[in-house]
């Protein structure tokens, strides 16, 4: 518990959540992924992305907005600026162009456990690799003694409760104990960002789009495969086809420009040529989804551009 | 009319002259902002065109930021005998995403008999300034200058409350109690 | 004399531009009175994580609540009484006013009314799983995306709304001798509201000599708007449940209870239609 918070409305000290019922008729979670050991959880090949609904001019307030639905996962970013930098860098160096400052915040309700309000070092460590991926794709040299703030909340980070609706789709769940893994929230975070800035009007050479790619190790031979934008069930669940979790790697592209911007490998790899594939089939990957999705959004945005939200139908 | 948005190729440098809203990478030129794409005649080239990407609205103009020889418009935050501050808010005739610092200094007040400037007879604080950004400055400030007929005070309220009325160059009049206080007045552009 | 786009004008002289909407009873957003509210929208169920959610909109604010069931020891002295811990949040991301970190001022007053308004409007003791053993608590996230006004009137909409549409599992089972909770999968058992509270907030504003009332006023009306109270009528039976806010004159204050009282039927409904 965060012990000094006066700011906050704390609950009882402690709080738990309540453990499975356990009842015959529901399958564990492992019993369900050995039933079909090559597929994946909602039948996609293994190079394909999971479905995905981008859109901007999400929050009026804000100078540049997008928001992202992957799968379950959802996520607002708002960009305010260019503002004056208002704190004091190494003299000399103002002159130099601008700089980003990004903030990403996970919902409490965000995961399948509260979360509460003080940042951890997860949410850190993914403003920052967003920062180093956006960087690259912008033209700061442009604007001089600015700065440009990029507000990220996650709305959502996992799959969710199986409704009592739903059970037939079996959305399977990992156990709630996991802790929710970050690190296959930085790709869609780029994209959103990077959809945002567009948004905001602000120069760039190409908008960058995220993936990620789970790699596995085979049980049965020792060698690696990988899955395109892996979801948190996939990961959790590591006997997943047939295969263990090794890492997961995160690749910031700029599509139309051929270049990454951004690359972060997790996990015990080893095998680099196998990790290069991967890396250029989310290269792929990306351009597609650029194609498809980010034009898409930011055309649409510019449409409306003068009528900004009111009513939105979409999912949120 | 046709959209581009960021990274997409508009066409070779030995075509266009990269210009707003483009960016040159290697032998081409690339969208840079969302938005329409026009292409004007040059003068100093003939063969090439000059291309940028135009974005549609305000929103998306969020890019101006203060440049040297931009007119901003911004209130009076504090004044002392060197200089004024103000706070900049508008940039040309957009809003900007947020307020940027800027001050005029005693000498960049008027174009003549610079030493017998006073900052207290020229502007106070809360008088809404039109004036001209003459060098990026230091790292607080923009520098900026009101040494032109149609740069000043634009917008004064007097002690009493009323919207003071400019009577000449250095005086403004409050309509209400009819005191006089001293300006440097904005002439105002022919409507 | 200075020709000024409307834009401009709003930024660089806020209270004249906002004057001049007051002068002639329009107001800046379109909205032709000055007792004219902004009518919400309400959305249930979009975050699956939760036990509840809700999304609210009001013109272009926005508002997202969450609510997470966890399970708790009561207090003793209340062994059957649940808890509702409500936080609002408006971060950095729906509006330039507010700053990233803790929150500020503004905020936790806004915090604090909705949980003191909340834990009347809920059956605590619904929230018992084994008296003095365990009993749930309702975690509430009320997260702003974009503010432009209605902090108060949007924050408790939405609490509302996600209280709704909040289910708990059918089954639970006490252990004594671990002192756990086991909980069948399923979420189906809607959770007991005894109030439906709408808040209505006023501006108190000065125009033609005298002080009047401001329905629902945006965050840029706050320029010229002196101080604001918050009006909390129980939809279900019309009371008032409470007002919060600035100085209010006491004729204005009645005027503005009985203008409650009426929206809060009409938000009863669209928050009634709601799942």
């Amino acid at each position: 518990m965060d012990s000094v918070d006066r700011k906050r409305i704390h609950g009882p000290d402690k709080s738990v959540l309540p453990l499975p019922l356990l009842d015959s008729q529901h399958e564990s979670v492992t019993s369900k992924t050995t039933l079909n050991p090559s597929a994946r959880f909602d039948g996609r090949t293994h190079e394909e992305v999971r479905p995905l609904f981008a859109r901007t001019a999400m929050v009026s307030q804000a100078n540049g907005s997008a928001y992202i639905e992957v799968g379950c996962i959802k996520i607002i970013c708002a960009v305010y600026g260019p503002k004056q930098i208002t704190t004091k860098s190494k003299s000399g160096d103002h002159h130099s162009g601008g700089r980003i400052s990004c903030d990403v915040r996970l919902a409490p309700f965000a995961g399948l456990k509260r979360k509460g309000y003080m940042k951890d070092t997860n949410e850190h460590s993914l403003a920052k690799n967003l920062a180093t991926a956006l960087t690259p794709s912008l033209l700061l040299a442009h604007l001089p003694k600015s700065q440009i703030d990029i507000h990220i909340q996650i709305l959502q980070a996992t799959a969710g409760h199986v409704s009592a609706s739903s059970t037939s789709s079996a959305t399977v769940l990992p156990p709630p104990s996991f802790a929710t893994n970050l690190s296959l929230l930085l790709s869609p975070c780029i994209t959103v960002a990077s959809l945002a800035l567009a948004d905001a009007g602000i120069e760039m050479m190409d908008s960058v789009v995220g993936c990620s790619v789970g790699l596995f190790r085979r049980t049965d031979k020792n060698s690696l495969f990988w899955m395109v934008d892996p979801s948190e069930e996939e990961r959790e669940t590591r006997a997943l086809g047939g295969g263990v979790w090794v890492g997961n790697a995160v690749v910031g592209v700029m599509p139309s420009v051929g270049r990454i911007s951004g690359l972060v490998v997790d996990g015990d790899v080893g095998d680099v040529g196998v990790l290069m594939e991967a890396v250029n089939v989310c290269v792929d990957a990306c351009a597609k989804v650029h194609d498809v999705v980010v034009k898409k959004a930011l055309v649409d945005g510019f449409h409306a551009a003068s009528s900004p939200v009111s009513g939105s139908s979409s999912a949120v | 009319m046709a959209i581009v948005t960021p990274g997409e190729r508009l066409g070779l440098n030995g075509e266009f002259i990269a210009s707003h809203g483009t960016v040159e990478i290697g032998d081409h030129i690339y969208a840079a902002v969302v938005g329409t794409v026009t292409t004007t005649p040059s003068e100093s080239d003939g063969e090439r065109l000059i291309i940028q990407v135009v974005p549609k609205s305000k929103r998306n103009m969020a890019a101006s930021i203060p440049e040297v020889s931009s007119i901003v418009t911004g209130k009076v935050l504090r004044v002392n005998p060197r200089m004024a501050t103000l706070s900049i808010m508008v940039v040309g005739e957009t809003p900007c995403a947020d307020n940027f610092q800027g001050v005029i200094r005693v000498q960049d007040v008027r174009a003549t008999e610079r030493d017998k400037v006073q900052i207290y007879n020229s502007f106070r604080p809360g008088d809404i300034v039109r004036a001209e950004v003459i060098s990026l400055g230091d790292s607080r400030s923009y520098y900026l200058s009101t040494a032109k007929n149609e740069l000043g005070v634009i917008l004064a309220t007097s002690p009493a409350g009323a919207t003071m009325i400019p009577i000449s160059w250095e005086e403004m009049v409050c309509p209400k109690t009819k005191v006089v206080e001293n300006r440097k007045c904005a002439k105002p552009v022919d409507a | 004399m200075f020709r000024l786009d409307p834009d401009t004008f709003k930024r660089i002289h806020p209270i004249e531009f906002h004057r001049r909407f007051l002068a002639n009873g329009i107001r800046p957003d379109g909205r032709e009175s000055l007792l004219s509210w902004r009518t919400p929208v309400v959305h249930t169920g979009s975050i699956t994580t939760c036990n509840g959610s809700a999304m609210v909109r009001v013109g272009a604010t926005a508002v997202l609540c969450g609510i997470k069931a966890e399970i708790a020891v009561p207090s003793a002295a209340e062994p059957t009484r649940g808890f509702v811990v409500s936080n609002v949040d408006l971060p950095a991301l729906c509006s330039s006013n507010f700053r990233p970190g803790a929150p500020g001022e503004f905020t936790q007053s806004i915090s604090d009314t909705v949980q003191s308004v909340v834990e009347s409007a809920v059956d605590m003791d619904g929230l018992c799983i084994e008296p003095d053993r365990a009993v749930w608590v309702l975690y509430a996230d009320i997260v702003f995306l974009n503010y432009e006004g209605a902090a108060m009137d949007a924050a408790l909409l939405a609490l509302m709304a996600a209280l709704r549409n909040t289910r708990l599992p059918s089954k639970t089972v006490y252990s004594p001798t671990d002192g756990t909770v086991r909980a069948s999968s399923d979420l189906s058992v809607p959770i007991t509201l005894k109030h439906l509270p709408v808040a209505s907030t006023f501006g108190v504003v000065e125009a033609g000599g005298g002080r009047m009332l401001m329905a629902d006023p945006t965050e840029d009306e706050d320029a010229i708007v002196g101080s604001r109270v918050s009006v909390v009528v129980d939809a279900l039976s019309g009371d008032l449940m409470g007002t919060f806010g600035g100085h209010i004159p006491l004729e204005l204050l009645e005027q503005s209870v009985v203008l409650a009282t009426q929206r809060a039927k009409e938000v009863g409904q669209i928050v009634g239609a709601s799942k």
